[in-house]
């Protein structure tokens, strides 16, 4: 590595008055201002949970274990995420063992890539449910239910979307050698949030009976 | 003249070059001043409709404006004076200070500050090309579900307003995280949290309550636009839907911003009362956490904007003791800040004019409050001139005659000039009349049954002549604005020459040069002491002023070291941020031309996004 | 101070706090009632409304009083305290003072008790049940007019209400389109009327006359003249009112009844109802005793000849947006033929 790089390295780990890096802090704040967003969402949809004045109701169309499975998809995706992270830590930390690097950044993104494939099985599991419910009637317009719903969930699904084109965006770079643990760690927290949102969304619209 | 703050360009640069450099800058100074001159403009315009309003009312059965064209400019007084005025404005003042007074070279995300301003120019330009089209919104800046529904408002006048609200959001959050990361992150050794001037502390505060608020109005919003572009039923009131969940919605956003409004104005108050009264700010830690308790209580209390709505008792009861809870902290600043002037060497400056005229304004918009929080007082008050009357006092007492005051105090550090003190003056006096002329005598036409949000009103009531006086004095705060302006340009071009700290002011902002050089500080300071500035001057204790100035400069004076070894590396500058703006304006737009559009907005934002991460931030130093 | 050539700034301001201060006075002594203004929220003439009012005077008591403490406080420090000409010192840098700023975190904290307590009380008197034996009014808003019906007495009217003197009226409010907001001031404090579900308030009149009430809600184009009136009357003139209100129109002579035959063959029947004729039309106000109201156009025109000319020939000059739309304008035969009708509509 030549002198400048390294001291570009530097300058961007410049000491900070809390010693945390600022892209973390910025995360962490942006998934706090991330949650009154959902929180308005999901509150939203317990309040017109019930109202909604013509069918499909929920309880009528809802399918409970299909959701459980793609629940139990998006679930895997985060611990596969934790594993992603470990790979490229232990190949910053391996230090001068240049075989062992290679190996754990291998690993690294294959957790990655495994991250990416199970977000992107959640929304193909997502789009089927969606246009089962086009089948069985309920569309955006057709009740509160189907608002609410679409809207809730809609959101949610984008925001693995964009989880999903980050983690690939990154298993791309680290090919050129441009990904540093800090950017797999920014992505992972950003995918559990949306991970976690899911299991509150899950657990409100599908498992507390109607 | 060199470009504001810009020490740079001592070479002679071209008139293209000139406009780039402004349109790729990343240094917070700049873009400071982009966010102020931007939002004076709006000032300006929104000053504009409020004067027509006025024009209007002025006799019963006003003729010169229909009462559509009312609608629209009573809405866009609104919208503007609170998204494109004051809230930029006030994020002028914190794009300007904030690095200088945490002793930063620049905040922590300098290309996501540019995006904010950006993105900010866009949403607002957005929503003002309306009026290109004819179709300015008319739903009120408080946009009500469901008279804003597709069924009574068709048209795309709303969609301006709440795709344009949308894309203010955005520049809104990303300003605000930049300013927590900053103050979080980069502030001097030995800058400690209590160590940090009030006025870095309420714009933590302030851009707390924004990452809060602000989701809240956008799913209102994004409700909203998807009921109108999509058909969904969020407020389809024939299908379920409630009006009451946009109320409880923008008011969980609405009243913490109130408070997002109005604590920069407490922020610049307590930096110039102790400057002025040459004493430090009265109980700095009681200040502090009454503004934190503001920041708190201010998500308890939404539900005192909706009184008369019939939401029962209990609700009712609840919510007027949380918001007359806010009363108590407000009376502990509002003390300190006498005592901060008790015991002092207070000098009438134009800047301490203004502050005083925040204190008193205030005041009173602050006494009225606790009244309108009264449950049966508010069955009167809700929807009345009253309330126009007390919120005029808070926000334009606040709020714009400390940014009054802020201007004049820091015009001499973003400029290098002193402005003209015997015109600010004036200014300072026909405002402060003008204001108190204008908002007070609202309380009586209130009173007197007066609703808000009329464009024309019987002749007999009893009105007639609050409303001809209240315009007549409108024109006076219009008469103190064109001072205002002569004042700031005659300043700008031929003030006198400031100095570094021509006011003997206490934080760290007044120990550099004004304008500032580029990167700040050539030497990140060291802190020891809140008013660092004063105390390097001065020392702890009191007298004579010269006497202690002679015996601290010899501790104070910094080492000097070789510039070599501490050269500084900023930033490059960078136009991503400006079409990263452009392409979430272009797919805000789109939803209102076709789909299509929007697809490509979002691929270009897409794109600029990728440009922006790969760009590195600056080019590595040579090597040596 | 004595004055000098060069006075300070603030000196200059003498004129302009004593215009302040005059301005003050004129404007306390026209709330004393030294203009007539019929929509005022002060003198009540109603329960609900004295309770407002009886809490008006303590809280702006309090509020004046700390302003008169707190800004003499404030002038008080500046002015003893400003700085001499050349005095370049020093003042003792005082950081705090704990004892006093609790002092001052508890002076705001009992004020607000106090002022809690005062609501609370006001509070329970204004939202407490109806009595049972209150008279039931249901008022449905529409853009941009008032329908008002007596569910127990069978009246259906707009725009006027009519209550009797020292009974208890309760009203259900619900609105047709978006919401509007309820309001007399001189007889009660506002409520919303609000699309989907019913909203209620109940007051006591204790005067007779006619009192002004105004949509307080912004619901679009024409909200400034969404008015209305309420007529407290004797309990027997209230009986009379009802008495001719539940008959159907009566039957009309001479130009009058041409008017009535060119009111059906018109639009106009589309639109309102006239009980015991042909029109039945639902969107706008029923109109069968349109004549004996003392406003027309909903509540912005008094009731004359000159009047129902005005609004039958320019409905959308006089009140722009409203629904009246006529396809075709009327000959002014026309119109002086409707006119007479209407005003025959007694």
């Amino acid at each position: 590595m030549s002198d400048a790089a390294v001291a570009h390295e530097a300058q961007e780990e410049h000491p900070t008055s809390t010693g945390l890096n600022h892209r973390k802090i910025l995360m962490w704040a942006f998934l706090g201002s991330e949650c009154i967003f959902f929180g308005s969402l999901i509150t939203t949809y317990l309040v017109y949970r019930g109202k909604s004045v013509v069918g499909p109701y929920p309880s009528e169309i809802l399918n409970i274990p299909l959701t459980s499975i793609s629940t139990f998809v998006l679930l895997m995706s985060s611990l596969a995420m934790v594993l992603a992270l470990a790979g490229f830590e232990r190949a910053a930390s391996a230090g001068a063992n240049e075989d062992r690097k290679r190996r754990e950044l291998q690993k690294g993104r294959f957790w990655l890539l495994m991250t990416a494939v199970l977000g992107t099985g959640f929304l193909g599991f997502q789009a089927y449910e969606f246009i089962e419910f086009v089948h069985h009637g309920l569309g955006l317009t057709t009740n509160l239910f189907g608002t609410t719903f679409f809207v809730l969930t809609g959101f949610h699904g984008t925001h693995v979307g964009v989880g999903v084109l980050w983690l690939v965006s990154i298993l791309v770079l680290s090919y050129f050698g441009k990904v540093k643990p800090l950017d797999v760690e920014l992505g992972g927290l950003y995918w559990h949030f949306v991970d976690i949102v899911w299991i509150i969304i899950f657990t409100l619209i599908y498992l507390i009976p109607h | 003249m060199a470009t504001v703050a810009d020490v740079r360009t001592q070479e002679r640069v071209s008139t293209g070059a000139a406009i780039w450099s402004w349109v790729t800058t990343i240094d917070h100074k700049r873009i400071g001043v982009l966010y102020f001159v931007t939002s004076l403009i709006y000032f300006i315009v929104a000053g504009f409709e409020a004067l027509l309003i006025r024009l209007q009312l002025a006799t019963p059965e006003g003729q010169l404006l229909d009462s559509d064209t009312y609608n629209q400019l009573f809405t866009m007084h609104g919208t503007a004076m609170v998204f494109m005025v004051a809230m930029p404005m006030a994020a002028a003042f914190f794009n300007f200070l904030i690095p200088l007074m945490i002793g930063a070279r620049d905040v922590a995300f300098p290309r996501l500050n540019a995006f904010s301003y950006w993105t900010f120019l866009g949403g607002s330009l957005l929503m003002h090309s309306s009026f290109l089209f004819g179709q300015a919104p008319d739903g009120g800046w408080f946009g009500y579900a469901n008279l804003t529904s597709k069924e009574y408002s068709p048209g795309l006048s709303i969609d301006f307003w709440g795709l344009g609200l949308l894309v203010l959001g955005v520049a809104s959050v990303a300003a605000a995280l930049n300013f927590i990361i900053t103050i979080i992150n980069l502030r001097a050794p030995g800058m400690t949290l209590m160590r940090m001037p009030v006025f870095v502390w309420m714009t933590f505060v302030t851009s707390f309550l924004i990452i809060f608020a602000f989701p809240a109005i956008t799913a209102a919003l994004i409700f909203l636009e998807f009921d109108r572009l999509f058909g969904t039923n969020f407020y389809e009131v024939a299908e379920g839907g409630d009006p009451m969940l946009w109320q409880h919605l923008f008011w969980v956003f609405g009243h913490p911003e109130v408070y997002i409004l109005v604590l920069p104005g407490f922020g610049i108050a307590s930096e110039i009362l102790p400057t002025f009264s040459r004493k430090p700010i009265f109980g700095y830690s009681a200040m502090v956490f009454a503004a934190v308790s503001i920041g708190f209580l201010g998500f308890s209390v939404w539900a005192h904007h909706m009184f008369t709505t019939g939401m029962g008792t209990i609700a009712d009861a609840a919510f007027a003791g949380s918001t007359m809870l806010i009363a108590i902290p407000t009376g502990i600043k509002m003390f300190n800040w006498v005592a901060t002037c008790f015991g002092g060497r207070i000098s009438f400056t134009t800047p301490m004019l203004f502050a005083l005229g925040f204190l008193t304004t205030f005041l009173i918009g602050g006494l009225t409050g606790p009244m309108l929080a009264a449950v049966p007082l508010d069955l009167h008050f809700q929807d009345s001139y009253f309330v126009v009357g007390h919120f005029h006092y808070v926000l334009f007492g606040g709020l714009i005659l400390a940014l009054m005051g802020g201007v004049y105090y820091w015009f001499p550090k973003i400029t290098g000039r002193m402005m003209d003190e015997r015109i600010g003056k004036w200014h300072f006096w026909i405002m402060f009349a003008g204001m108190n002329l204008t908002f007070f005598p609202m309380h009586f036409v209130g009173l007197d049954g007066m609703p808000r949000r009329v464009g024309t009103y019987a002749a007999g009531m009893g009105w007639d002549f609050w409303n001809m006086f209240i315009t007549v004095s409108a024109f006076l705060i219009g008469v103190s604005i064109l001072v205002f302006l002569w004042n700031l340009v005659a300043s700008y071009v031929k003030g006198v020459p400031a100095g570094n700290d021509p006011w003997d002011a206490r934080t760290l902002e007044w120990a550099i040069p004004s304008p500032p050089p580029e990167h700040n500080f050539d030497e990140i300071p060291h802190i020891t002491h809140r008013d660092q500035v004063w105390f390097d001057k001065y020392g702890d204790g009191h007298g004579d002023a010269a006497q202690l100035r002679k015996t601290s400069a010899a501790v104070a004076e910094p080492a000097e070291d070789s510039d070599e070894e501490h050269e500084v590396h900023m930033p490059d500058p960078s136009y991503w941020p400006l079409l990263v703006s452009a392409g979430l304006t272009i797919a805000a737009a789109g939803l209102m031309i076709h789909i299509a559009v929007s697809v490509f907005g979002v691929a270009w934002t897409i794109i600029s996004v990728y440009a922006w991460s790969l760009e590195p931030a600056s080019t590595p130093p040579e090597e040596h | 101070m004595q004055p000098t050539k060069r006075a300070p700034g603030w000196w200059h301001s003498r004129p302009v706090i004593l215009a302040v201060l005059g301005a003050l006075a004129v404007a306390v002594l026209a709330g004393c009632g030294a203009v007539d203004t019929p929509q005022t929220t002060l003198f009540p003439r109603s329960d609900n409304n004295q309770v407002i009012n009886d809490l008006y005077a303590p809280l702006t008591w309090l509020a004046i009083v700390i302003f008169v403490l707190v800004q003499g406080l404030l002038l008080y420090s500046v002015f003893r305290f400003r700085a001499r000409r050349g005095d370049d010192s020093i003042p003792p840098q005082i950081h705090g003072n704990t004892r006093l700023e609790i002092a001052w975190t508890l002076a705001p904290s009992i004020v607000v008790v106090i002022m809690l307590l005062l609501t609370y009380q006001a509070m329970a008197k204004i939202e407490a049940d109806p009595p049972p034996d209150a008279l039931h009014v249901r008022v449905v808003g529409h853009q941009w007019w008032w329908e008002v019906h007596y569910p127990d007495l069978d009246v259906v009217t707009a725009n006027e209400i009519h209550i009797p003197i020292d009974r208890p009226v309760y009203f259900e409010l619900e609105s047709d389109d978006v919401i509007h907001s309820f309001w007399v001031p001189r007889l009660m404090g506002k409520r919303d009327l609000m699309p989907g579900s019913t909203n209620t308030i109940w007051f006591t009149p204790q005067e007779e006359g006619l009192f002004a009430g105004h949509c307080a809600e912004y619901c679009g184009t024409a909200h400034a003249q969404m008015r209305f009136h309420v007529v407290v009357e004797s309990e027997i003139a209230f009986d009379n009112w009802v008495e001719k209100q539940r008959q159907p129109a009566e039957e009309m002579t001479g130009d009058a009844a041409l008017g009535a035959e060119l009111f059906v063959s018109r639009a106009c029947v589309t639109c309102h109802t006239i009980r015991g004729t042909d029109a039945i039309g639902t969107i706008g106000p029923d109109i069968t005793h349109v004549g004996s109201r003392v406003y027309i156009a909903g509540g912005i025109l008094e009731n004359s000849p000159e009047n129902v000319t005005l609004w039958l020939s320019d409905p959308q000059g006089v009140k722009p947006g409203n629904e009246m739309i006529l396809p075709l304008p009327l000959s002014s035969e026309d119109i002086r033929l409707l006119t007479e009708y209407v005003r025959a509509l007694k």
